[in-house]
């Protein structure tokens, strides 16, 4: 199935291709394919490009160099979508398969400490969800998760796709400081709170490493299409580490 | 040699044309407010249009040239003293070491982009000037000017009085009324909203909220409803779009928005009316040509 693209404004200097697709894997493979093509087709003649979950957008300097790329635009699209229709994804592979496609893949690997202490929500996590604590931490460090976009705050990363029994809507009420670090789940995705700000996932845990430092390159420690895997590790670890 | 910030007055802050190319790490364009003020005052001056500027906020600050400079005021807000003596904005100025500059009350407008000849030393990060102050980038680190702070100029000037040049040229940036009309398109989501809501915003005179600021401002009036129940999925979102949340309260998103929203976009507003914009402080009256 191919999926329709739709293409608006949202200044006079920047439009968004919209991919008519649920969040996940399928959209984000096409949104980061999409992009590729267009970095390759434009040069330099953009000014910025935003993946997001199910779209791109691109920035131009004037109007003029907008109008111009927009048909070659859309017409590169329309054969990535074309050719992409018949995609495997990786949520459809069998364990052995994953196994083997994670080898080729440049994994990111996160430490996250799943302590109460550092994770405000986790009670409350094990109650609405109905499981113990190492059963929340298994399942959330068993997945290869995708970074979908980043976007919120500088550096916070929108991963997919969460294990299905681990799927809560955000909180009704968000906290009003989230502690950097943070490791959060709302809904099918999971993220990290790089700043001290206030937000609506539930923290299950906080990672020792900074995800945004404005002296080291790459500010950010993850990029829109990157993949990530948690491991778990003690509350020493935690206070040990560097 | 610099200047020294007796009292920065309301998030006075840094601002440059913004901070291109990191829009896909959540990092905000940022830049001034008002990018034809803050242009028109680096022309004036001789300076390259995108050189860093200080942005100020209606009135309060206070100045103190540590150095002779030249310099260029342009925008609103304001009604500005060098040492007492009232002057224009778009006039070109030479003042001497010690002199004051001081942003006293002014029924229009509501932001000031002073210019220095030659720019102030400053280093950019990440490829601008602008102040952020969430990720503590750029400015004098990475904040809204504090007292005390010193920015420094990279241009001596030999200057023992005040010179004025003869006339001001900042007709085009002064907004003179309290009532406004800003020209905008139907957003991507313009038709997720009842005709009803579609009719009472391009209709209704919207008032600017008191809690407007850098990343957006507020808008004072009815609920606008929508007429689906659908869940926008988070997208890109930039400067002049119009947000509505949950309550049904429409948001403009200014220069500190983030990249990516949520909030169905009933509309966006021209690029060209985005000056104006800028310049309307909490209270102002608008009213949307929608084209």
């Amino acid at each position: 199935m191919q999926p329709t693209v739709n293409t608006y404004l949202i200044s006079d200097t920047a439009f968004t291709l919209s991919f008519e697709l649920p969040i996940g894997e399928a959209a984000h493979q096409l949104v980061m394919l999409a992009a590729q093509a267009i970095k390759g087709l434009l040069g330099h003649a953009y000014a910025d490009m935003v993946p997001a979950y199910t779209s791109l957008t691109i920035y131009f300097d004037d109007t003029a160099t907008l109008e111009a790329n927009l048909r070659p635009i859309e017409k590169v699209i329309t054969d990535i979508v074309r050719s992409t229709a018949n995609n495997t994804e990786y949520s459809s592979l069998s364990d052995a398969e994953r196994k083997v496609v994670e080898s080729t893949l440049h994994v990111i690997h996160v430490p996250v400490c799943y302590d109460q202490s550092l994770a405000n929500d986790l009670n409350q996590v094990m109650d609405l969800l109905q499981l113990p604590k190492q059963e929340i931490v298994q399942r959330h460090t068993n997945t290869l998760y995708n970074v979908h976009m980043i976007g919120f705050v500088p550096g916070f990363a929108y991963m997919g796709t969460l294990d299905p029994t681990l799927y809560l809507p955000r909180k009704k009420t968000p906290s009003r400081n989230v502690p950097a670090g943070s490791v959060a789940i709302a809904a099918n995705q999971t993220g990290i709170y790089p700043f001290e700000v206030p937000g609506g996932w539930h923290v299950i845990g906080r990672t020792p490493l900074r995800m945004f430092n404005k002296n080291r390159d790459p500010v950010c420690l993850l990029q829109p299409g990157q993949w990530v895997r948690f491991f778990s590790i003690s509350l020493d670890d935690f206070n040990n580490a560097p | 040699m610099s200047i020294l910030i007796h009292k920065p007055g309301i998030q006075a802050s840094l601002q440059d044309k913004g901070r291109w190319g990191f829009q896909h790490l959540g990092i905000p364009i940022g830049g001034a407010m008002d990018l034809t003020a803050m242009q028109l005052a680096n022309t004036i001056c001789g300076n390259d249009p995108a050189t860093a500027v200080i942005e100020f906020t209606l009135h309060g600050a206070l100045l103190e040239l540590e150095q002779a400079i030249s310099f260029v005021i342009c925008g609103g807000g304001a009604t500005i003293t060098l040492n007492n003596a009232t002057i224009q904005l778009g006039e070109r100025i030479t003042a001497p070491a010690g002199s004051i500059l001081k942003w006293h009350p002014s029924p229009y407008g509501c932001r000031t982009y002073l210019a220095v000849e030659g720019g102030f030393a400053v280093i950019p990060e990440l490829g601008s000037c602008s102040t952020y102050p969430l990720a503590k980038l750029g400015g004098i680190n990475g904040n809204f000017l504090q007292k005390g702070d010193r920015i420094p100029i990279r241009k001596e000037v030999m200057q023992e009085y005040v010179y004025r040049s003869t006339k001001a040229v900042d007709k085009k940036t002064a907004l003179t009324s309290h009532h406004v009309n800003i020209k905008c398109y139907p957003g991507p989501e313009w038709d997720w909203f009842s005709s009803e809501a579609q009719e009472q915003f391009t209709t209704h005179t919207w008032g600017v909220g008191n809690n407007s600021n850098r990343m957006g401002y507020s808008l004072i009036g009815p609920p606008l409803e929508k007429n689906n129940t659908r869940e926008l999925i988070s997208t890109a979102v930039t400067r002049g779009v119009v947000q509505v949340t949950p309550s049904g309260m429409p948001i403009i998103l200014m220069a500190d928005a983030q990249t990516i929203g949520g909030y169905p976009r009933i509309a966006r507003i021209a690029e060209s009316d985005l000056p104006i914009l800028a310049q309307c402080r909490p209270g102002i009256q608008l009213n949307f040509q929608l084209q």
